[in-house]
């Protein structure tokens, strides 16, 4: 891995990056996914039960949304989860 | 003599065995906190996805002014602890994910706020919306595809990847429209990732370049004797009270 894309070490403050990475997880996992069914039930109650079809395109947008952030979330749910785990075994 | 020497042999090696097993465990977290960064960079990216819910607002009077001044609140306020960090007045510690070259340098995050507030406030939603998911769904999907198959992948995945987005939001135009778009898009999004300078991040260049390519073929429109698209992809709430 080139130096530059390293991330930058923590040395011995890795307990408080940790601790403001868990503040940031919830905004970082549900708002996503509450922003993707929002899309999903506003193409729904608007477009598919109104017959309208203009609202095809925010059924989309909010299917990328909730595909992509599951995509990425469940990897980083995993690593949060070790990390933590060996934080308690210390 | 013989035991004695045998203790101090017995000795070194425990003390070996222990240095090892430490350096071990070290190297070990060492590497699930660069793996956890990586992937809150990832979910960090997608995240931004969710910010088209602006979009959704609805247009009442007092409501169209904040969806200008909040933003541009947030991105003042965003700049401004980054200048802090910088300075190094705030500890570059608070700030999980940051890359070596991030260091000295403002912080790509600034990049991608700024990008984001400058389509979502002076770019027409047929623009802003397939720029903004190329840097916060395209962008992860290609630096996975760059970090476990290589380059040789990665302009033609990410192009396809790019294009899809504005396919999507172009597709209520003539096809014949919706494939140019979709094709400079796509290229303007993979100038956007590929391209990097020190003072510039590929955060912003994947959303401006392809907003200023995709601006000019709006402009020259009317030239061709076409329209602009005026139905809109997200359509804002409607409050209605009582």
């Amino acid at each position: 891995m080139k130096k530059e894309m390293v991330y930058l070490k923590k040395g011995n403050n890795t307990e408080k990056v940790i601790r403001t990475e868990l503040l940031l997880t919830p905004i970082l996992i549900f708002m996503p996914l509450f922003i993707g069914l929002l899309f999903i039930y506003d193409w729904y109650d608007r477009g598919f039960v109104e017959g309208a079809s203009g609202y095809f395109g925010t059924l989309l947008i909010g299917i990328i949304i909730l595909v992509s952030n599951f995509l990425f979330d469940i990897p980083f749910i995993k690593s949060l989860m070790e990390i933590t785990r060996s934080k308690n075994k210390k | 003599m013989g035991k004695v020497k045998e203790k101090i042999l017995k000795d070194t090696k425990k003390r070996i065995n222990d240095t090892k097993k430490k350096i071990n465990n070290a190297r070990k977290k060492i590497e699930s906190i660069e793996y956890d960064a990586h992937w809150y960079r990832r979910v960090f990216h997608s995240f931004g996805a969710s910010l088209l819910f602006y979009y959704m607002l609805p247009n009442e009077d007092w409501i169209h002014i904040l969806k200008f001044w909040i933003p541009l609140i947030i991105v003042l306020i965003i700049i401004f602890i980054e200048i802090l960090r910088i300075k190094g007045k705030i500890s570059s510690d608070h700030f999980f994910g940051l890359r070596f070259y991030e260091k000295n340098r403002v912080g790509s995050y600034v990049f991608f706020a700024v990008a984001i507030f400058l389509l979502l406030g002076f770019f027409p939603q047929h623009i802003a919306i397939p720029c903004i998911l190329c840097a916060s769904v395209g962008d992860p999907i290609i630096g996975e595809i760059r970090h476990r198959y290589g380059m040789q992948y990665v302009y033609f995945l990410g192009f396809l990847i790019c294009m899809l987005f504005f396919m999507i939001s172009w597709y209520k135009e003539a096809p014949g429209l919706m494939i140019i778009v979709a094709v400079v898009g796509g290229i303007g999004a993979i100038i956007g990732e590929t391209k990097k300078f020190w003072w510039l991040d590929d955060d912003f260049m994947i959303q401006i370049i392809p907003a200023l390519l995709i601006g000019i073929i709006w402009l020259a429109l009317p030239i061709f004797g076409l329209s602009q698209p005026t139905d809109l992809i997200i359509n804002p709430a409607i409050w209605s009270f009582g």
